[in-house]
């Protein structure tokens, strides 16, 4: 778990850290372009006062740095981070040499969490997403989503994009706190977030929930389609806020939830469609500019109309030559068990109509040549006619070729 | 005392009225010299002087909300003097309103950068505040916590080097009674004058010549890492068979406790800071300094005096209190 410790294996202590930052000064450390003291503090994310104040620090600056935190601790009371990083300032310009910093007590699990979550923070700042990338897992975002959600786990952030008309961009993101054993969660009790691809299935407001939960959940629908294939248990995995006495939890802190400030969840009401929005709970999300997943994309959904193509013309064979030798239906048939079926269902058929749209793509996270596609799907024949909203598992087999290897269909 | 150019005062010493308050106060007659500044005032509304001791004489009567008032009156009628608002911050941070304090002691040093006690007031705010925030950190119990670091920094108010009054032995606001005139800025510690040696504290630190003096102040020193590193015997080593307790124990029973709190588990620190030591008499010597200790839940500074006798052979604690 201890993926950033210090190069000694422990957790800096502050003196320490300080020379560190100083050292690290000469990277470029990319404050968000507000203007600075011109905004009202009460526009300014509690984050980004905080890192003003490193910012300050770094420079030499401890008036100033003091002065920031002082109006961000008295702004967000319950920021522990903040708390410390204020007493270890107050600290040093008191010039008293008695006071005894928490930082000196490395084996404390609170001083640990607190640096975590500090490293995390800054990492964010200091090496987040490049201007005008997007994440590599989207490939494409239907319209009728405004908003998708990406959690890049290990880095204790959620990031939102908003969808112009296909067209991405990230508008907000968040620090958060994820599971205590991490992530890639298998087993109800593991203690692990999943990595996945989920929808938002509702929202619950905090009055409903108890304290511990903050402004309110979002539950997920973990597990989803790909999860049983893999047999994962587990349930109950949400975005949530916090209790009221804490601002955040530390960076592994839940047991299995998404946890985010009270005031980013609430941030979040506005962007979230319940039963809409994809959540993509990631490994490792991979950053680049918006025409690199264009490849991709195009040969996804030349392939998908491929199927479809089959389909419609009732060339079952071919049309069967489209699903791997592994794939599952959602209610327990087999490849030859559906083959069997299909060829029975069109035989009887003179005339097939399968309309596909709003499909969004996305290549799956933990999985190594795994594309998800969802997409509504109209269907019509001579005696039948059903919309549905369709998952779709593509999985790239040895030979090159994309093969659907498990489907799941949710009625409309 | 000479007052700056500039001054919302008159160029002139204390009213006479003035003086003979603060000789009263002097003589511990805080009653007459309220009285007698009572009457000056009515006359004299806007004497900043007479105003300022009036404040004085409240906290000596522990009248402490009236001399907040008094000492806030004073810095919005005289805004470019410094000395009320480092009272009025001294008062705050007695109440515990550290915030406050330090927004008084920021504004004493916005006209006065060089005013040398609130400097010192400051860094014993800023201390306090640091506790404060450490705990909101760590998220220990905040009802506790408070009061800890309240009486820590009652125990600072005229403990010495860093605390804030410049009489030695009660927590008073500046100002002490020989030298009410408002200081010029040219010497903007005057109202501040050094501390006195507090009623325990030592004469002056010894000479570096007299090296069985350092020996005292090694033993403390010793005593003090013994203590942190939970060394029982050793630490009990530094106390003389005769060692009397302070509050009442028997040595025996000071001993049990004493036994059963340094051997508790859990990491802590006992730091000397500025330690002074003094002959009593040929075999015994007095050794005042600040103790720092803090543990996983108690971080606080008092001011020690320990007495030690030599006549075994070896510096050994004969007495040890805790001075306000």
């Amino acid at each position: 778990m201890p993926a950033s410790v210090s190069p000694a294996g422990r957790p800096l202590r502050f003196k320490l850290r300080c020379a560190a930052l100083t050292a690290a000064a000469v990277l470029s450390f990319a404050l968000p372009t507000l203007a600075g003291s011109a905004l009202p503090a009460d526009l300014t994310k509690p984050e980004d006062q905080l890192l003003e104040a490193v910012d300050a620090l770094r420079g030499g600056d401890s008036s100033g740095a003091l002065k920031k935190l002082q109006a961000l601790v008295q702004r967000e009371p319950n920021f522990r981070l903040a708390q410390l990083l204020y007493g270890q300032v107050l600290a040093q310009r008191s010039g008293l040499p008695g006071l005894v910093s928490p930082l000196a007590d490395d084996r404390d699990p609170h001083v640990r969490e607190l640096l975590d979550e500090y490293r995390a923070r800054l990492a964010e700042a200091e090496s987040g997403p490049p201007a005008s990338t997007l994440p590599s897992s989207i490939l494409r975002l239907s319209p009728d989503h405004r908003y998708a959600i990406v959690a890049d786990l290990p880095r204790s952030r959620v990031y939102v994009l908003e969808n112009q008309n296909g067209r991405l961009r990230q508008v907000r993101d968040y620090y958060a706190s994820i599971a205590r054993n991490g992530y890639g969660k298998q087993n109800s009790g593991d203690l692990r977030t999943p990595v996945g691809i989920y929808r938002v299935t509702g929202f619950t407001p905090g009055v409903k929930l108890p304290p511990f939960y903050g402004a309110g959940a979002y539950p997920l629908n973990y597990p989803n389609a790909w999860d049983r294939v893999h047999g994962r248990t587990g349930s109950g995995i949400w975005l949530h806020g916090v209790p009221t006495t804490t601002y955040v939890r530390p960076p592994r802190a839940s047991e299995g939830c998404v946890v985010l400030a009270n005031s980013d969840l609430a941030d979040l009401k506005s962007l979230i469609v319940p039963g809409m929005t994809p959540v993509v709970l990631s490994d490792k999300v991979e950053w680049l500019p918006a025409d690199a997943m264009e490849k991709q994309r195009e040969e996804m959904i030349k392939r998908i109309e491929a199927w479809r193509g089959k389909w419609t013309s009732l060339n079952t064979e071919a049309y069967l030559a489209f699903y791997g030798d592994d794939f599952h239906t959602d209610d327990g048939m087999n490849k030859a068990q559906f083959a069997a079926y299909k060829r029975r269902v069109n035989q009887g058929k003179k005339r097939v109509q399968v309309q596909l749209k709003d499909l969004d793509l996305f290549t799956y996270p933990g999985e190594q040549n795994l594309v998800l596609a969802e997409f509504t799907q109209d269907y019509k024949s001579d005696n039948f006619a059903m919309s549905t909203r369709k998952e779709q598992y593509w999985r790239r087999e040895p030979d090159g070729q994309w093969k659907i290897v498990r489907e799941e269909n949710r009625t409309l | 005392m000479l007052l700056a150019a500039g001054s919302a005062l008159p160029a002139l010493a204390a009213a006479p009225a003035v003086q003979e308050a603060q000789t009263l106060m002097s003589q511990g007659d805080y009653k007459s010299a309220l009285d007698r500044l009572d009457r000056y005032l009515a006359s004299s509304p806007q004497d900043a002087e007479g105003r300022f001791s009036r404040g004085l004489v409240l906290v000596k009567l522990n009248r402490t909300d009236e001399a907040i008032k008094t000492f806030a009156d004073l810095t919005r009628d005289y805004p470019q003097l410094p000395e009320p608002y480092n009272n009025l911050a001294v008062l705050y941070a007695q109440k515990g309103d550290y915030e406050k304090a330090r927004d008084a002691l920021e504004a004493a040093l916005a006209t006065h950068p060089a005013y040398a006690t609130a400097h010192e007031n400051l860094g014993d705010i800023y201390s306090a505040l640091a506790g404060a925030a450490y705990n909101r950190a760590l998220q220990l119990d905040q009802g506790n916590q408070a009061v800890r670091y309240k009486l820590a920094l009652i125990n600072q108010l005229g403990s010495g080097p860093g605390g804030y009054a410049p009489a030695g032995t009660t927590s008073l606001p500046a100002g002490s009674p020989k030298s009410e005139t408002l200081g010029p800025a040219a010497s903007a510690a005057a109202v501040a004058p050094p501390p006195p040696p507090a009623p325990t504290a030592a004469p002056a630190a010894a000479p570096a010549a007299d090296t069985d003096l350092q020996g005292a102040t090694a033993a403390v020193n010793g005593w003090a890492q013994a203590w942190a590193a939970k060394d029982v015997n050793s630490y009990l080593s530094y106390y003389a068979a005769d060692f009397q307790p302070d509050g009442g124990l028997s040595r025996a029973a000071w001993e049990a406790q004493r036994r059963e709190r340094v051997g508790k588990p859990g990491r802590i620190s006992v730091r000397v800071l500025s330690p002074q030591a003094s002959r009593i008499d040929a075999h015994r010597a007095r050794v005042t300094f600040i103790q720092g200790y803090a543990s996983d839940t108690v971080n606080d500074r008092v001011k020690k005096t320990v007495e030690l006798n030599n006549s075994s052979g070896s510096w050994k604690i004969t007495r040890e209190t805790i001075s306000r």
